[in-house]
């Protein structure tokens, strides 16, 4: 990520997509691509914190069965408090997202990796999952009563269509907001470390008073990396939130 | 496990000596919902106010987008150019409004303009999502 050496720095290079290995089903490219393998390695270390944290049941936790049994209380807590007990049935969804979206931040910090989460096209399809998640179950549990999502009581009749309108707007809203924030935010981190790495590089090679001065941009990435670090966990979180309040909506609608 | 002991008698020694100790860790600990309302409160403070921040923009400018977008595409269906992406460009950035103060609003309760982006006036506003609505 921060720091490839040579005269031209390109601070979006690290977000190319390379083909590893070709494949085509009929029309489709679904060639294993480098996001692709980030992706998998996110679901491998997921998995694996996972069944460590699993197996151990006798004496002191280790310290991994500690880290996976809070990850667990900490999403099974944030689902109980925005859907409420009910909401439990889409822990297994909810935890998914939330250990995946980590990961996938937490790997993407490691110098030269890749982040997936900085692909709008990965975002997106989570915050659809979650959309179509929430629209399909309201319809199932409320049938045309979910609509009643849109309608706020104690409204004046004639104004009425506007306000439904605006509810429209913002439920269809959602989902764009829902997807780019994560998308944003991993974006925007990794290539302002890019760009202070890259400063640090030009003034290593600019001369010798320069050089002194790199230590400037140098202090300035470690501080972000904490920052990034903060908001890797940060979006996970906010994307997991967000996600057991519009299944909120979806089991209790009409507020 | 063989154990030449008899294993019921173990279990249930075992058993007791559990219910012993959970009685005994519960005298001592406050009322069950107090710690659980803690933690919330705890990640609220720490994380939830940057995360409170970079929600509201990013909510405010996709209600505008996306009713720019409603807008447009009823314009290139009924061919009346501009009259629907302004009418829903406006419609958009008042959901947009909507959109931040009930992400700002607390939870659980009613909707109120009164939100936490506005002071502390409001009695009830640090408080966790309680009650589904």
């Amino acid at each position: 990520m921060a720091g490839e050496a040579g005269p031209a720095i390109n601070p979006i290079e690290q977000f190319s997509l390379l083909k590893i290995l070709h494949i085509t089903v009929g029309p489709f490219d679904v060639s294993i691509t480098n996001s692709t393998i980030y992706m998998m390695i996110a679901v491998g270390l997921s998995c694996g914190l996972m069944a460590i944290g699993a197996r151990g049941t006798t004496g002191a936790p280790t310290r991994l069965q500690a880290a996976s049994e809070m990850a667990y209380e900490f999403v099974a807590g944030m689902v109980r408090s925005a859907a409420g007990e009910h909401g439990m049935r889409f822990f297994p969804m909810v935890f998914c997202l939330f250990i995946f979206i980590l990961m996938c931040n937490v790997v993407g910090l490691i110098p030269f990796s890749f982040t997936v989460t900085a692909q709008i096209i990965v975002t997106v399809l989570l915050a659809l999952m979650v959309f179509c998640t929430v629209v399909v179950v309201g319809i199932k549990e409320h049938g045309l009563h979910f609509f009643k999502l849109f309608v706020p009581s104690g409204v004046p009749i004639y104004i009425l269509p506007l306000v439904v309108a605006i509810e429209i707007i913002s439920f269809l809203s959602r989902p764009l907001s829902h997807s780019v924030r994560l998308f944003a935010n991993m974006l925007a981190g990794h290539i302002t470390l890019n760009v202070f790495g890259g400063f640090c590089v030009m003034l290593l090679s600019a001369g010798a008073v320069l050089k002194v001065v790199s230590v400037l941009p140098f202090a300035m990435i470690i501080g972000l990396y904490a920052l990034e670090l903060l908001v890797a966990f940060l979006q996970a979180y906010v994307f997991t939130m967000l996600t057991c309040m519009y299944l909120n909506d979806a089991l209790h609608p009409g507020h | 496990m063989a154990e030449e002991i008899d294993p019921h008698d173990d279990e249930a020694a075992l058993r007791a000596r559990l219910a012993t100790l959970t009685n005994a860790i519960r005298t001592h600990r406050p009322p069950e919902d107090a710690p659980q309302a803690d933690t919330a409160r705890q990640t609220n403070d720490s994380g939830s106010q940057m995360s409170m921040g970079l929600r509201a923009g990013s909510e405010f400018v996709a209600a505008i987008l996306v009713g720019g977008a409603i807008g447009w595409g009823l314009d290139w269906v009924f061919h009346s150019k501009p009259l629907f992406t302004i009418l829903f460009f406006l419609l958009g950035a008042v959901a947009g409004v909507i959109n931040v103060i009930r992400a700002t609003s607390p939870k659980g309760g009613n909707f109120v303009a009164d939100s936490r982006l506005s002071g502390e006036s409001v009695e009830d506003k640090d408080v966790p999502r309680g009650e589904p609505r």
